[in-house]
């Protein structure tokens, strides 16, 4: 140990080595970025002040998993020698946001957040152990053997459909598996920073079998703290670690007499009767070779160490005294102790200076700071890289109970495959919703709708292991469009009709490669694979039919649009509707650019909801596009 | 989590009386000093009791979503305390989370099978509109605003019962309700409260009604209560398919200060050429005079009375919404339930009738 003066920088310095050796004496200093108790917290749990003399209406919103993230990078791009680290708790007890999806939410804003090593907390145990790997390890939670709905829903993993697990480690220094005698997960972690290796021992307290449900801890044998810690220094050290960070789950309460700033350490967290709290029993006993130790559980803020302030409020006159301080280890020495309140309102910057001959930490330079949501900075660079933020609004869409809301049903599969004519079940389906959405005329008065192929996702409504019939939920809707394009009704004309559906192959009108339109009921159309670009349609006939009604209702004759190639009247006009993303001339479809009288209308996904929920949700009979009234098919492929 | 201050005698005794000046502080509805106080006695013990108190203050200050998050915490954390995960599982459900709470009100039951309060409000969840009355308004857990009326007005007296609900408009100067529910001879007198417990009386606006065909009248309340911030009208009706809310009040028969229940779902389209709507949205029987927003949060309609769910849309109210109010023009993001609920607990007002 610790916090040596430079004795042999100074001696070498004394006798004339070369001023660039001694600049590589120079002490380094890197930065740690700690916090603990996140709990999921991906949203802001509210306001919080320094301390309790800062009146309620002016305590600033903290928090928030984007906050933390911008926070973090905002230390970190102050040195480049950093580590982010965390003393437990980040899952379980944990808000709906990220309960509901198995706290991969939370560990998946924690890896953007940048977190390298957190010891495990009582909650990390709330599910078990197992679950506790498989949120380290990434991978599907299954439930009766199945991947639950609610999991690897993966908008901060690769890819959807997908968990990555934490890209941090869980370390569990004193949590041991009774049949192998292992620890569960790693005891420690070491980062090398300019070549000096800093180690953190990561641990939770050792009550925990006694705040956590029995199944939880099954198996696991959770041992003394500070023993534990002392029996890995020798360990360490023979690897050349001389600067030790503890990482523990367990704390303390800051005392009388002062106000609880976030950067006190009233009492010495002493209890009120003059006893050392549980984290002062701890250090205690620590090995002097521990340098720092960064604790949690309390949910308090404190900072017991160089930086510390008395902050006082005497007859509403608040003072600020600074105090150094810290908690006696077992050589008497005061070592640094920090706590970051919970749920992501602090984080604790601290600045560890390390001679890098001796490898020892010579000084600990400890603040915690508001992750204050008002910064205007910070609000910029969310701004800049809402990536974090994009995560958060995600789930909190996702949270909504509508996705397991029945809107209709259907009597056999309807993918977004194609037949030979390249016509999908799926998009007829949702060519009649649009179609049906707005054929009212003050909503359009559209006779026909055409839906871009490539907008009918995977797999169609047609989910694995579906039974028929089958009822179709918001969420396999939301599968098939998740785009939110909403519809445009357009006037073509017959010959802009026949022109868009020549540009559905290549080669015509810059066409570059074959997009078979979807087209609703009442039209149909055929075409020639073989005929020169710009000449394969050959009839389009047009009937009217009233999708408003359930069956749907033919009100009028086949009209025939083109007949033998040819458009029997070019300037007759039509109300058709496409989404706004074809209107703009999406997907090569320059031909709707020319559209007149665009009235903009639902999006497409309410189309369909209506659509089902309107015609096709028990307890009327569910959608059977076998029913000759559906018309289907409606396009026909000549060789 | 042991705090070991609970051995601490005279702090202790300090904390309680803490707690019953935070507990007298919420039920006048001074909800930002029974936060001040709660957060004392939080700071002086680690317990549920404490938290729980602090879950309500952040309610009844309009803070839903942090009252949400925070019990959250509190039934993690205190497995231990049953009530702390009943109210946890009755705020997730009044926000809509039905499913959810219901998973952890049987993992909850689970730990705890003779919890009086767990067991209620497992009876109360299998109603289509849960009632809190009994066990489930003691303290620390209790599940319903505090009743806190405008100075210097009289309140709703024992012989009142809520007969409607109502839904704040003109910036919380007046208020929409059924026809259908105000007393027929209007001698009785009227009150409005919100979902914060907020109560003011009210009188028929004296400068216009709608058209009775409308089905709906205007009050003018004698207290304006606050609308939430940045509450606006929708510009048009919710297109058929699109998602919203329905924020309604269980019928009680009483006139208890009560939470609203959120229900989400999809509107249905136009009923016939008569302006109305279908509502679409799935929600149990019970009081009618429930606002209804649209997928951003505004404010798109009211629920009529009647045997189908039916809505009489914003387009067709709007000219008495007050020239204040502001109509939403731009598109605008969906709004997630818990915010929606937030926002609804000011805006869907229960109507009670005195006797």
């Amino acid at each position: 140990m610790k916090l040596r003066p430079f004795v042999l920088a100074t001696a070498l310095a004394t006798f004339g080595f070369a001023v660039a050796q001694a600049q590589t004496t120079a002490p380094i200093t890197v930065k740690l970025i700690g916090f603990n108790d996140y709990h999921g917290n991906l949203q802001t749990p509210g306001t919080f002040g320094v301390n309790t003399t800062i009146p309620a209406a002016q305590r600033p919103p903290v928090g928030g998993a984007e906050f933390l993230a911008a926070y973090v990078a905002r230390l970190k791009a102050q040195n480049p020698l950093n580590a982010v680290v965390g003393a437990g708790d980040f899952i379980g007890a944990s808000p709906l946001i990220s309960a509901l999806f198995f706290d991969e939410p939370a560990v998946e804003t924690l890896n953007r957040i940048g977190l390298e090593f957190n010891a495990v907390g009582n909650h990390e145990f709330d599910k078990g152990s197992a679950e506790l790997r498989r949120l380290q390890n990434g991978g599907c939670k299954l439930t009766n053997g199945l991947p639950d709905p609610n999991s690897c829903k993966g908008l901060g993993s690769g890819a959807p459909g997908t968990f990555d697990g934490a890209k941090f480690k869980w370390l569990s220094a004193n949590v041991f598996e009774t049949a192998t005698g292992r620890t569960l997960l790693p005891a420690y972690g070491i980062k090398s920073f300019n070549g000096v290796k800093v180690a953190f021992i990561g641990m939770t307290l050792k009550d925990t079998p006694r705040v956590v449900t029995p199944t939880g801890v099954a198996g696991l044998d959770f041992r003394d703290e500070a023993d534990t810690v002392n029996a890995l220094v020798p360990r360490l050290r023979a690897q050349g670690i001389e600067s030790i960070v503890v990482l523990v789950h367990q704390g303390g309460f800051q005392t009388s007499p002062n106000v609880g700033d976030i950067n006190g350490c009233d009492g010495d967290l002493k209890n009120s009767n003059g006893t050392d709290s549980d984290i002062g029993a701890i250090v205690k006993r620590l090995d002097n070779a521990v340098d720092l130790v960064i604790s949690g559980h309390t949910h308090a803020a404190y900072n017991c160490s160089a930086n510390t302030v008395d902050v006082r409020n005497v007859a509403g006159v608040v003072t600020s005294t600074p105090r150094p301080t810290g908690l006696a280890n077992k050589a008497g020495r005061l070592v640094p102790v920090t706590s970051a309140s919970a749920f992501g309102r602090l984080l604790t910057d601290i600045d560890l200076s390390i001679d890098p001959v001796t490898r020892n930490v010579i000084a600990v330079n400890a603040i915690n700071r508001l992750v204050d949501r008002t910064d205007a900075g910070i609000v910029a660079a969310i701004e800049t890289d809402p990536s974090v933020r994009n995560i958060v609004a995600g789930y909190s869409a996702l949270v909504s109970p509508l996705a397991a809301q029945v809107i209709g049903s259907i009597t056999a599969p309807l993918p977004n495959l194609g037949n030979a004519a390249g016509e999908m079940p799926a998009g007829s389906l949702i060519a009649d919703a649009q179609l049906q959405a707005t054929q009212p005329a003050a909503l359009g008065g559209a006779v026909a709708a055409f839906m871009n192929p490539g907008g009918v996702r995977n797999p169609g409504f047609a989910p694995a292991a579906a039974v028929y019939p089958y009822n179709v939920t918001y969420g396999d809707a939301f599968t098939v469009q998740p785009f939110g394009n909403s519809l445009v009704t357009l006037t073509l004309t017959a010959q802009q009709i026949k022109n868009l559906l020549e540009q559905q192959f290549v080669g015509c009108l810059g066409q570059t490669t074959q997009r078979i339109l979807q087209i609703s009921n009442g039209l149909k159309y055929t075409y020639s694979a073989s005929a020169p670009a710009c000449a394969k349609v050959t009839d389009i006939t047009l009937t009217p039919t009233d999708l408003t009604v359930v069956p749907p209702v033919v009100t009028g004759a086949p009209e025939p649009v083109v007949s033998a190639g040819v458009v029997l009247n070019p300037t007759r006009s039509y109300r058709v509707t496409v989404n706004n993303f074809l209107a703009t001339g999406g997907d090569g479809f320059s031909v709707l650019l020319g559209g007149l009288n665009p009235l903009g209308g639902a999006q497409d996904i309410d189309a369909l909801v209506a659509y089902l929920a309107g015609g096709y949700k028990a307890p009327n009979p569910p959608y059977d596009q076998s029913l000759p009234v559906l018309n289907v098919p409606r396009i026909t492929r000549l060789p | 989590m042991i705090d070991p201050r609970v051995a601490d005698d005279p702090a202790m005794q300090e904390r309680a009386a803490i707690l019953r000046g935070a507990e007298a502080a919420q039920a006048r509805g001074e909800s930002a000093q029974a936060v001040i106080d709660f957060d004392r006695a939080a700071l002086m013990l680690h317990a549920a009791d404490t938290e729980m108190g602090l879950v309500r203050a952040y309610l009844q200050a309009g803070e839903y979503r942090r009252a949400l998050s925070f019990a959250a915490h509190t039934a993690g954390a205190h497995l231990d305390s049953a009530p702390a995960s009943a109210l946890y599982v009755w705020l997730l459900r009044v926000g809509g989370q039905g499913a959810f709470a219901q998973r952890l009100l049987d993992a909850a039951r689970a730990r705890a099978p003779a919890d009086a309060v767990l067991g209620e409000v497992a009876t109360e969840f299998r109603k289509p509109s849960p009632v809190a009355h009994g066990v489930l308004l003691e303290t620390p857990h209790r599940m319903a605003p505090h009743d806190t009326g405008a100075p210097g007005q009289p309140v709703p007296s024992a012989a009142s019962r809520v007969v409607s609900g109502a839904v704040l408009i003109d910036r919380g100067r007046r208020a929409l309700v059924p026809l259908a529910s105000l007393p027929a001879d209007g001698a009785e007198p009227l009150w409005l409260r919100n979902g914060l417990g907020r109560t003011t009386s009210a009188r028929l606006d004296p400068a216009g009604q709608p058209p009775a065909a409308l089905g709906v009248a205007v009050l003018l309340l004698a207290a304006p209560l606050e609308p939430p911030q940045g509450q606006a009208l929708a510009a048009r009706d919710p297109f058929a398919g699109s998602s919203g809310f329905v924020v309604a009040y269980a019928a009680t028969g009483r006139a208890d200060a009560a939470w609203p229940w959120l229900h989400q779902g999809f509107f249905g389209g136009h009923e016939g050429q008569t302006g109305l709507r279908r509502l679409g949205i799935e929600v149990p029987a019970g009081l009618k005079g429930a606002a209804v927003f649209d997928a951003a949060g505004r404010l798109a309609g009211i629920t009529l009375p009647g045997a189908s769910n039916r809505m009489l849309p914003v387009s067709l109210w709007k000219a008495w919404a007050g020239a204040s109010d502001e109509i939403a023009l731009a598109p605008a993001s969906p709004m997630p339930a818990d915010e929606a609920c937030e926002r609804a607990l000011r805006v869907s007002l229960q109507l009670i009738a005195g006797r």
